[in-house]
């Protein structure tokens, strides 16, 4: 996983699997994200995820007010049916809904 | 529908009797309930579904004899659901000689054969006078053991839902132990309904937060038919362990409260309403079920149920039918489960194809053998979860078996059951059967005393014999205990002297002379009764639970009881083990016997007179068995200070520290039975395939101790010669 600059947007492509090797990785990349000089959001593109784990859900949800408080969003952009549903039955679906999705 | 209009019927009559063989046995076990007074208006129901359906296929397949004597039976389930028959002890024993008739029947069609004509014309004379309201005569033969009257059925029927409270807390560390909240969830809400609300005050931000750790907590609300065991099993793997786990039964999933689908039926129907639910059931045996109902038939779903954190497909379908199961050919499953096997294997190769490669020098490969091996696990337990049952279907024999017994022994007997939904593989169970009836038998006849004996010596004139089963280190433990006399040493030791079993004189522990029932040829048809001896010895108990990977155990203390301890492979395809290394050949020792292992010191490895070489280990002294001398194996290193000890746990609890030469790593491993392949060896419970191509052995724990002390024996006995 890397960031990649789009026009203003810092982007971060999700891979097929967000295990728990890669939620460590998430979490470095976002705090990366928030130590750039920039006001971007941060969007992580969920089009192919096939599996994610509760750690990485975890690193999303702890990402969100860590983005806002620097005046900035986190959120999730092409989320597959499986990563919507990890969210949702983790107890999750407001959060999803709410903070998350780009509509 | 016949053979005239060019139907094979063949596979419709195996589907049918298969059908008959659990309704048969699910009306016994309900029958059961209402003979010991616990039964309700909706057992009485219950059994009387299990008859119409059988009726019906019956019907379908021109089984007249069996049609008739179940249409007579099935009125009198009606006479006395509907309060037209008053119930009794007489009449809850002929109901179950009723059932026991039935299953002749049934047996009789599908075997293609004709019973006399006069079969169970007894019974049916008195089911048909039930009917007519007659009293119910005694029943000759067996005798009914003296009961209280059971209470009138209560008039509320038990409802199949309830609804649990879980809150589920895991630890931080959960995560790092390959254990995700995620996947427990998803088995959760595939239980029933499940609402779920997390609680994240634990949450750190993130700059505090570690990826790994587990932070989130949950608090579930399941409405489910299934019991409280089926959901402790979700959480089998963490409770107590890497996460808090606490289930509450709720109000709130009270038939009639709302969900409308599983209405109770009237407590005093009437007939017609009666037979009209019984059509529904009777059509119900799978085959010619309509795929979907009327919408009218569905009872709508209020909106007051919680909702589902994974709604099925059917479920938004909108009130569409839907099947929650589905019957498969023990081939297909048995053919898919090999196929798993040999996936395993070749897992396995590739693995060690790429031992050579680095994460850095080939990331894809190494990431993509990473993911092959959980998939492949995750399949592996997928399928095996197809050929687990629980061990219920084993236990329900237990109650009548117990009732019929104690009453033939003058004996009284309580039976005591826990953890029927227990599940193991299909083939243990039905290795299990005999064996298990043989224990239960041997309580009764030999363990239990009789009420004026167990009086003289001021326990309670009522026994009791336990039977459990639970999960234990990846095996199943099914016990069976009583509160009787336990087992008589000093006459066990006669016999096993005058047998020739043991040498006069010979010093045996207390464990050692217990085990010696199990010897063979220490039971003979002379000397057990018509009761416990049906020609299966305590030696064939044995072997048939050794047949299935499988270990029989007992406990006994003089006055108090004795306890048989079974343990069983869960599964006998695949299993995790630890390759070890022993001058050169590989073994396999099961991961769950495995304690630890260790290097010793100088000072740890002592050598003890009477015992032989042992390893010190915080106070303890653990026999130590050189493998190398067991096997005759060369070239293996022989000092436990310069090899390593691998400490074991056999399933009573003994632990000996086993000589390797080193260990070479963890793996799943595919077992292939020795017996039917080659020939049974002593120490070795089955063989494998390694990734390599190359046959491992599968070292069996248990052996292994017993030929320990063997060779103990032998050493002192060469030492006293010289």
């Amino acid at each position: 996983m890397e960031i990649k600059d789009n026009n203003g947007r810092l982007e971060v492509e999700l891979p097929g699997i967000v295990d728990l090797i890669a939620a460590g990785e998430l979490r470095d990349l976002m705090l990366d994200a928030l130590a750039k000089d920039s006001a971007a959001d941060l969007i992580l593109r969920g089009q192919a995820v096939d599996r994610i784990c509760t750690a990485a859900i975890q690193v999303i949800l702890a990402g969100v007010p860590a983005f806002r408080t620097a005046a900035r969003r986190l959120e999730i952009e092409d989320a597959t049916h499986m990563l919507e549903a990890s969210f949702r039955q983790l107890g999750l679906g407001e959060d999803f809904d709410n903070f998350l999705v780009i509509a | 529908m016949s053979d005239d209009l060019g139907y094979d019927l063949s596979q419709f009559k195996a589907t049918y009797f298969e059908e008959c063989a659990e309704l048969l046995a699910s009306a016994e076990e309900t029958l059961s309930r209402l003979q010991d007074g616990s039964g309700t208006v909706e057992d009485l129901n219950a059994v009387f579904r299990c008859v119409h359906s059988i009726k019906g296929g019956a019907g379908a397949f021109s089984f007249d004899d069996l049609v008739h004597f179940a249409h007579v039976f099935e009125t009198a389930m009606d006479a006395l659901r509907s309060g037209r028959a008053e119930p009794s002890p007489q009449l809850a024993e002929l109901l179950m000689r009723g059932n026991d008739v039935l299953g002749d029947f049934v047996r009789a069609a599908q075997e293609g054969v004709s019973l006399a004509s006069d079969h169970g014309a007894d019974i049916l004379a008195q089911l048909a006078a039930i009917t007519e309201g007659g009293p119910v005569a005694p029943l000759p033969a067996k005798a009914v053991a003296p009961q209280a009257a059971p209470a009138a059925p209560p008039p509320a029927v038990a409802s199949v839902f309830k609804c649990y409270k879980i809150a589920f807390q895991p630890t931080l560390a959960m995560l790092r132990t390959g254990n995700d909240p995620l996947l427990m969830i998803r088995e959760l809400a595939a239980l029933g309904d499940l609402d779920v609300a997390v609680d994240r005050s634990r949450m750190p931000s993130l700059t505090e937060m570690d990826p790994q750790a587990a932070y989130l907590s949950w608090t579930f609300t399941l409405t489910t038919d299934k019991d409280r065991q089926a959901i402790a099993d979700v959480f089998e793997f963490v409770d107590g362990d890497t996460a808090t786990i606490t289930i509450e039964e709720i109000q709130g999933a009270e038939e009639g409260d709302g969900w409308g689908l599983f209405a109770p039926l009237p407590t005093a129907a009437p007939a017609a309403g009666a037979s009209q639910a019984g059509d529904v059931e009777g059509d119900g045996w799978g085959l010619f079920a309509p795929q979907s109902a009327p919408a009218a038939e569905q009872p709508a779903k209020p909106a007051s149920v919680p909702a589902t954190a994974a709604p099925t497909p059917a479920a938004a379908a909108g009130g569409q039918v839907h099947t929650t199961s589905i019957r498969v050919d023990l081939d297909k499953v048995d053919r898919l489960v090999n196929m798993v096997g040999e996936l395993v294997i070749t897992q396995a190769m590739l693995g060690q194809q790429a031992i050579g490669f680095s994460v850095e020098s080939h990331p894809e490969l190494i990431q993509g053998l990473q993911e092959l091996s959980h998939h492949t696990r995750e399949l592996q337990e997928s399928v095996m979860a197809i050929r687990a049952q629980p061990v219920k279907a084993l236990f329900s024999k237990a109650p009548r078996l117990v009732r019929d017994l104690s009453s033939k022994l003058g004996k009284q007997a309580r039976l005591v059951m826990s953890g029927e939904n227990t599940e193991v593989d299909k083939t243990v169970i039905e290795q299990l059967s005999d064996p298990l009836t043989h224990l239960i038998r041997n309580a009764l006849d030999h363990g239990l005393e009789t009420p004026e004996e167990r009086m003289a010596v001021g326990k309670p004139t009522e026994g009791t014999i336990h039977l459990a089963a639970e999960h234990r280190s990846g095996r199943i433990i099914i016990e069976i205990s009583d509160d009787g006399r336990g087992i008589d040493r000093k006459r066990v030791l006669e016999k096993a002297i005058d047998k020739g079993l043991v040498e006069r004189g010979q010093q045996l522990t207390d464990e050692q002379v217990d085990m010696l029932i199990f010897a063979p040829g220490f039971s003979t048809a002379s000397e057990v009764s018509d009761v416990s001896g049906r020609g299966v010895g305590m030696d064939v108990v044995r072997k048939n639970i050794q047949d299935v990977g499988g270990r029989v155990v007992v406990q006994s203390t003089p006055g108090a009881g004795s306890r048989f301890i079974l343990s069983l492979p869960l599964t006998l395809a695949v299993m995790d083990g630890m390759l070890v290394a022993i001058g050169g050949q590989r073994y396999v020792l099961p991961l769950t016997n495995i304690v630890e292992s260790l290097r010793p010191a100088a000072h740890q490895a002592r050598f003890l007179v009477d015992v032989g070489d042992v390893l010190t280990l915080r106070g303890e002294y653990i026999r130590l068995i050189p493998l190398h001398r067991l096997f005759g194996i060369g070239n293996a290193i022989t000092d436990p200070t310069r090899g390593l000890v691998v400490v074991v746990e056999t399933e009573g609890g003994d632990r000996v520290g086993l000589l390797v030469d080193e260990l070479l790593g963890q793996q799943q491993v595919v077992i292939k039975s020795l017996d039917a392949n080659f020939r049974p060896v002593e120490g070795i419970s089955a063989a494998t395939i390694l990734g390599d191509g190359r046959v491992a052995l599968i070292l069996d724990v248990g052996a292994l101790r017993v030929m320990g002390e063997r060779l103990t024996v032998h050493d002192r006995n060469a030492a006293a010669a010289e």
